[in-house]
């Protein structure tokens, strides 16, 4: 733009020279466009704000979650056009725009495209809904804002970093067992215990008349000025881990990124309401499953615990999980063997047919483990697995299913 | 619902389903987008015709306005949607850029007297520049593809505007006295209209562009536009003003101004024509009904020369006012009728963004001014004072690399470090001097002043050795 403005300074000089007016005034047009031009180059991007805020960071699967988007012009100069380029992770459909392009620059990424024109101080608020939202770990930025000047030409462009995330966790349901099946999941356990875990230190309590002076939590005395005593969880004896297999279609190798779709989200709703029916049952409940979640880890593990967190824990790591594996599901299994404590029981959750893994399994219960093997899918007999086979049925489908059958 | 790689064709399908379909759109931008990129070609090239025809020791007869018609012209033939083949694009632009020359050149007076009086050389001698209309057709034929508006108007203020020079220098240097205002007079116009409407048309055409991106936001595009009209009417403003001052006359700004008024008084007037037609003829129709004796007044058309011993007779009188009462009722229905459009318009735009967009004037609040740093004390470095001496004797330790002060060091850990090196209290008791200075802000005694500078002396005698 200078160069502009050093042009209209010649053509001004000429013009007075020659005396001739109609160089000024050529001269005056050429200033003011170059010095319009740098007003919004210069000011433009100043004082700018922009925000998207998610109605809810954690959504359950087929749920709606509101999106505000938010720009504010916090400067007197207006903007005759400002957009903002919002990355979002695929999947994620926004009511107001069923069409978003995909993003060049990142893979799995549509762009949410945004334009105002903002006069002095102004604030727009933008409300748009993700409907129907299906299960995930979303990213939603960063945002890249462009403005234009009042000629359209690009005066400057800013990233705006900070991202938001939406876990969207599989809708868990009811577990229900078939009329006349008396053979609980897993182990039945007493909820509370007289015997408490000495290694499973759990916090303190006030000091009461009988406690052993080894059990006062010294430290914690001293800090809190009144006597404290060690509170210990209960001993278990059920260790309860759902070890995933997200292949869906038999006989294709592991590697292979061909999945099927209703039968992997099947898959994380069974094993949604599992965790949550063992929970409630005061079992310690992992979860393991050979699949990439955002990190270089090549299992995507839950180590078992209880409590109210877990579960929101599980539907977090089963938000993460994808249908493509990291490894074979034999592996998987044979790995969760160095894992867990004896007694733990495996359960193995599976679309496939689970002979397929049978001697691992069988390998695992004469290892001390208890195993059973649910399968998702029709409820047919499989004969000759060596170990218990349920099968597991959400009826009429994952989307609308109230309950799982047990069977 | 299995699931593998996607079929490459299949997202290609997608895609083209998604694409925007702004092409085929019509709408009041897409219609004055052309019109505008028509203006502002026909506005450059009547400055270059201006200068072309002072040149020639002639007033320019055409104005911006017909070059702008031929552009648009060119620019039609070049969207059009038959004869699509290439011979009959090149020989109907062929055909058009030469009817176009030949009409600008065959208005002027000269060059038709000569034609009728069989003086072809002549004829052909005269109005050389009014072959510029053959330039505007195939101007216009430029604006072939709507894709490149953008492209076309950005070159053309790009270069445009400052190669708008070349022909007002040209006209200053080769006219002078009435045929320099002549040229002065119709450049100025055309360079007012030139900036203004290539403004516009580049707004338009970007905004156009960005609708065909990113979808159609009306509310986005009434600002923007707001704005650009706003630079197109700013430097019209400001362009009045420059020409009284540079000299224009003002005949040449009022016809500016008035002209496009008078075309539209005369289209209104031309609109009523057949109203008043139709009054005549009821009027006529209801001569031979009327009783015997009875007869229509007379109504004498307006003298447009003034007699004051002139009295309009009452039917004059009263066929005029009927006349402006038609006028004025017609002014009112467009008036209405822009009205509803125009609310309509905004209530489809208000049940359009429902719920969906709040918009507010929000000032931000005002930052809470931090209070002004207390003001700093002035550092000495004058070696009669006891900081300026714990100073001076750093900087005498400073040519020993074992003594020299680190940057991270305070003074009492720089003495730690250095106390079993240096021989004597010197250098602690100037430290504590600098500290009771500098960080607890105690006024020292001249006791202690001349203390430190003995200890100074000390320390620079223990350098010396």
């Amino acid at each position: 733009m200078s160069g502009w403005l050093a042009l209209a300074a010649v053509m001004a000089v000429v013009g007075a020279v020659a005396g001739a007016p109609g160089l000024l005034v050529v001269a005056g047009i050429t200033a003011g466009y170059a010095t319009l031009t740098r007003l919004w180059s210069r000011y433009g991007a100043r004082s700018v704000t922009y925000e998207r805020q998610l109605g809810s960071g954690r959504a359950v699967a087929g749920d709606t979650v509101t999106l505000d988007v938010t720009i504010w012009n916090r400067k007197p100069l207006p903007l005759p056009w400002i957009a903002a380029d919002d990355l979002l992770t695929e999947g994620l459909v926004v009511r107001e725009r069923p069409d978003l392009d995909h993003a060049d620059e990142r893979q799995h990424r549509r762009i949410l495209r945004n334009t105002w024109a903002l006069t002095w101080y102004e604030r727009v608020v933008r409300h748009f809904h993700l409907d129907d939202l299906r299960r995930g770990w979303y990213e939603l930025g960063p945002a890249h804002l462009r403005i234009r000047d009042v000629f359209g030409r690009d005066a400057a462009e800013g990233e705006v970093e900070p991202r938001a995330t939406l876990t969207v966790v599989p809708r868990p349901v009811p577990v229900r067992h078939l009329p006349g099946d008396r053979s609980p999941l897993g182990e039945r356990r007493a909820p509370r215990s007289l015997v408490a875990d000495p290694a499973l230190f759990s916090g303190v309590r006030p000091f009461q008349a009988g406690d052993s002076l080894r059990r006062v939590h010294w430290r914690a005395t001293a800090r809190l000025g009144s006597t404290v005593s060690r509170r210990f969880e209960p001993a278990r004896g059920r260790t309860v881990v759902i070890a995933l297999d997200v292949q869906t279609l038999e006989d294709v190798p592991h590697w292979e990124m061909s999945y099927d779709d209703d039968a992997f989200e099947g898959l994380c709703v069974t094993a949604a309401s599992l965790a949550r029916h063992y929970l409630g049952d005061a079992a310690l409940v992992g979860v393991a499953a050979a699949s990439f979640t955002g990190t270089p880890q090549r299992v995507a593990w839950l180590a078992p615990r209880a409590g109210t967190g877990q579960l929101a824990r599980v539907g977090e790591l089963l938000a993460r999980v994808g249908p493509v594996s990291s490894m074979p599901y034999a592996q998987l299994l044979a790995w969760l063997a160095r894992r867990l404590p004896a007694g733990a029981t495996v359960v193995a959750l599976t679309a496939r047919d689970p002979r397929g893994v049978s001697p691992i399994l069988r390998r695992l219960g004469r290892g001390g483990f208890a195993v059973e093997a649910i399968r998702v899918g029709p409820a047919d007999r499989i004969p000759g697995a060596g170990f218990p086979v349920r099968t597991a049925q959400l009826a009429p489908n994952w989307r609308e299913a109230d309950g799982l059958r047990i069977s | 619902m299995v699931f593998g790689f996607p079929d490459p064709r299949e997202l290609l399908r997608r895609a083209a389903e998604r694409a925007p379909k702004g092409l085929g759109r019509h709408d009041g931008r897409s219609r004055l987008l052309p019109v505008l990129q028509a203006l502002a070609d026909g506005a450059w090239l009547a400055v270059a015709y201006a200068a072309a025809q002072a040149a020639t020791g002639r007033a320019p007869i055409v104005g911006p306005l017909e070059l702008a018609l031929l552009a648009g012209i060119g620019m039609a033939w070049a969207r059009r949607g038959r004869w699509l083949d290439d011979a009959s694009d090149l020989a109907g632009a062929v055909i058009l850029a030469i009817l176009g020359g030949a009409l600008t050149w065959f208005l002027d007076t000269d060059v038709r007297i000569a034609l009728l009086a069989g003086d072809t050389d002549t004829a052909f001698a005269t109005h050389l520049p009014g072959w510029i209309g053959a330039v505007a057709v195939l101007r216009g034929r430029t604006h072939a593809s709507r894709d490149d508006d953008e492209d076309q108007q950005d070159r053309l203020l790009r270069f445009g505007i400052p190669a708008l020079a070349i022909p007002w220098l040209g006209g200053h240097l080769a006219a002078n006295g009435p045929l320099e205002r002549a040229f002065v007079a119709s450049a100025f116009i055309s360079t007012l209209l030139f900036a203004a409407s290539a403004f516009t048309a580049l707004g338009l055409a970007r905004l156009e562009l960005v609708r065909r991106s990113s979808g159609d936001q009306p509310r986005s595009q009434r600002s923007w536009l707001l704005l650009v009209g706003g630079v197109a009417l700013g430097v019209s403003l400001i362009g009045v003003p420059t020409a009284i001052l540079l000299g224009v006359p003002v005949s040449a700004l009022t016809a500016a101004v008035v002209g496009p008024l008078r075309v539209l008084v005369l289209s209104l007037l031309l609109l009523t024509t057949p109203l008043i037609v139709a009054i005549a003829a009821l009027t006529s129709l209801l001569g031979p009904v009327l009783p015997r004796g009875f007869e229509l007044p007379i109504i004498r058309l307006p003298n447009l020369r003034v007699d004051p011993t002139e009295v309009s007779s009452t039917p004059t009188i009263v066929f005029f006012a009927v006349l402006a009462l038609l006028f004025l009722a017609e002014l009112a229905a467009i008036g209405l009728y822009l009205w509803y459009r125009m609310r309509e318009r905004r209530r489809a735009e208000a049940e359009e963004l429902a719920g969906v967009e709040e918009r507010s004037i929000v000032r931000p609040p005002e930052e809470p001014a931090t209070p002004p740093p207390p003001p700093r004390r002035p550092r000495t470095t004058d070696p009669g004072t006891p900081a300026g001496a714990y100073i001076a004797a750093l900087e005498i330790l400073d040519r020993d690399e074992r003594l020299r002060r680190a940057a991270s060091e305070t003074p009492a850990s720089h003495l730690r470090r250095v106390a079993g090196v240096l021989a004597g209290p010197a250098l602690a008791r100037l430290a504590a001097g600098y500290q009771l200075d500098r960080y607890a802000g105690r006024q020292l005694t001249g006791r202690e002043r001349r203390r430190a500078v003995s200890r100074l002396a000390r320390i620079r005698q223990w350098a010396r050795r």
